[in-house]
């Protein structure tokens, strides 16, 4: 498999991830908007304008990645979720329990499998900073990357239920 | 096999594997909520913080937030006790911001459907609604009219139906105005 292919298929992956967070955000808006302050400490004044702010950031963020601009995109996204890694992780271990409805989940909170999560993801887009920036895949080439992210962004988001499974069984 | 449409048959067969994980793990969520049964609030358990948005205004209120004591009643506009119920909670709404004790209307209805329920009285500035997951939360049976008593810390008093002997002893209260501290 060459660099490029592999490239793209982290592109589709963090991309899809990236929607899957605004879509889910924007179905429990009023949920998020809320953990904001309950979970992290957002005054409300503060949160009504920080809620729609996070959404709009991912929005872009997906767009510049599945876009023309996925080198640039990916190079913003690192530090995004390298933030919210450590603010979760930095929250977990001092209140022990917080909710954020990152992805629309809403009744259960945060676990040590999302923050795994998180890392794998950091790690994704690292790679793909890594990676040889090459002439672009053919489009054939691009749709079946995009099917292999779909998977991995399905199995990423639903981590926590996935890490369970495997265990469990 | 053209190597173009081997690829989009493959890319085909990936997005199906993607939501055939996605549905299968949907479905498992299901089933486990469906299974598990719901945990109610009892006595001595503190109430979930959560933000709930007032009916008349849509202000936001904190529950379950240290600080005042509060009774939490649960009302569907599709029980006809509720509705017979309405005309007395409106009067006794009123003692009980008197005495001190913040009573709330919680619901997660629609606004229609509420504002049907409340119709003729000033109830809606003392109704809450929630999202339908929170609401699980407080009342997961569903169960109308229902009420629960908190205390100023947020932990769970008493819970029942609206004319049990709890709710009597705090109607009992409030109307000879003999103070609500310890009901609530």
């Amino acid at each position: 498999m060459s660099a490029a292919f592999g490239a793209d298929i982290l592109r589709w992956f963090i991309g899809f991830v990236l929607l899957a967070a605004c879509i889910g955000k924007l179905r429990t808006f009023a949920r998020f908007r809320d953990n904001l302050e309950t979970s992290f400490g957002v005054a409300p004044r503060h949160g009504a304008l920080l809620a729609p702010a996070v959404i709009g950031v991912e929005l872009l963020l997906a767009a510049l990645v599945l876009g023309p601009f996925a080198w640039l995109g990916m190079a913003a996204a690192l530090p995004l979720f390298a933030a919210f890694t450590i603010l979760l992780a930095w929250r977990m271990k001092r209140d022990g329990a917080l909710r954020c409805g990152c992805f629309g989940e809403a009744e259960r909170n945060l676990s040590g499998y999302d923050l795994m999560r998180n890392l794998l993801i950091v790690a994704a887009i690292a790679l793909f900073l890594a990676l040889p920036g090459g002439a672009g895949v053919p489009p054939a080439s691009s749709v079946l990357a995009a099917g292999l992210g779909a998977i991995l962004a399905v199995l990423a988001i639903d981590f926590h239920d996935v890490a369970h499974l495997l265990v469990a069984h | 096999m053209d190597a173009d449409l081997l690829q989009l048959t493959l890319a085909a067969l990936a997005f199906a594997i993607a939501l055939n994980i996605k549905l299968t793990l949907a479905a498992r969520r299901s089933t486990l909520r469906a299974l598990a049964p719901p945990a109610t609030l009892q006595p001595g358990h503190t109430l979930p913080a959560m933000r709930a948005t007032v009916l008349a205004g849509g202000g936001r209120v904190a529950l379950g937030a240290a600080g005042t004591a509060c009774a939490l009643l649960f009302l569907s506009s599709q029980c006809p006790k509720c509705r017979a119920k309405v005309p007395h909670l409106a009067s006794l709404v009123e003692l009980a911001d008197a005495a001190g004790l913040a009573m709330w209307i919680v619901s997660e209805e629609p606004r229609l459907r509420l504002a049907s329920l409340l119709r003729g009285t000033t109830l809606a500035s003392r109704t809450l609604r929630l999202g339908r997951a929170d609401y699980r939360l407080v009342n997961p049976l569903r169960a109308s009219p229902a009420y629960l008593f908190v205390d100023r810390h947020g932990a769970i008093e008493a819970t029942g139906l609206i004319g049990d002997a709890d709710w009597l002893a705090l109607e009992r209260q409030l109307t000879g105005a003999d103070g609500v501290e310890h009901a609530a």
